[in-house]
């Protein structure tokens, strides 16, 4: 690892690799300098903690933040009957992964659209794209020339559901994560965290 | 020399760690930081990783 790869990582945010040693040695070098590197912020002390994600381009994955059983189970059957393909259910220390078990590589693009609007006819995603892009620029109109601290910044991302609620690109089923979601149809994929937070953040594959 | 470069050495899953060799010097990590569950239930040849912050309030 060398000292160019981490000044990138830190001014990006982010890292890929295809060499998993080499991703959780990066994590641990990220973690010793952040802790030599707090930010401050209105007498608040924050500290970024790095994780290793595994990158998923060829299937559908939803992320539920809680541990509701019956919503899991509500969000599975809803969509493995609007794919026609099954998930495995994947439960985490804060709440489940639902990972497609067919690969859906050549739909991807419109079944990634259609987790958060069902409805959505093929042929019709690159529309929705668009619409979900310009809310995005709207957003970020609507921020221009104002000074946020980063904290601010951080609950206007959280709002960004909302907004895609009151403007109609949603009518998803059971809770869950949307800016995943989102985060899906923008970069084409999903990164499941596989570094664990703490040594009982375990993973176990579960039947609903 | 990257950590691409290294050789790749060995995974002890007794002692749940592994060692590669990196300009001649031997580095040990753990593994319980590491989920491997996903390779399994994915079973892809062809994979990826991303490394990113998450910021947290103390």
């Amino acid at each position: 690892m060398n000292e160019k790869e981490i000044s990138d990582t830190l001014l990006f945010g982010r890292f890929a690799t295809r060499n998993k040693s080499k991703a959780f040695a990066l994590k641990e070098e990220l973690d010793k300098r952040s802790k030599e590197a707090i930010r401050q912020e209105n007498g608040k002390q924050y500290l970024t903690e790095w994780r290793v994600g595994y990158v998923i381009r060829d299937r559908i994955v939803i992320e539920i933040d809680s541990h509701d059983i019956e919503n899991v189970r509500k969000v599975n059957s809803f969509y493995s009957n609007l794919y026609q393909s099954p998930f495995t259910v994947v439960k985490t220390m804060h709440g489940f992964h639902l990972i497609q078990k067919q690969e859906c590589k050549d739909t991807f693009e419109y079944n990634a659209c259609r987790l958060l609007y069902p409805t959505l006819k093929h042929g019709e995603e690159k529309g929705y794209r668009e619409a979900i892009y310009n809310l995005n620029q709207k957003l970020k109109q609507e921020r221009e020339g104002k000074e946020f601290t980063k904290t601010q910044l951080q609950a206007m991302a959280k709002e960004v559901p909302n907004r895609l609620k009151a403007d109609g690109l949603f009518c998803g089923h059971g809770e869950f994560d949307i800016l995943h979601a989102l985060n899906g149809i923008g970069r084409d994929r999903y990164v499941l965290r596989i570094s664990k937070k703490t040594p009982e953040d375990n993973m176990e594959v579960i039947n609903i | 020399m990257s950590f691409e470069d290294m050789d790749y050495l060995e995974i002890d899953y007794d002692s749940s760690t592994f060692t590669i060799l990196k300009e001649g010097k031997f580095y040990t990590y753990d593994i319980n930081s590491e989920i491997y569950l996903l390779d399994k239930i994915l079973d892809s040849g062809n994979v990826e990783y991303e490394i990113y912050g998450q910021e947290r309030q103390l």
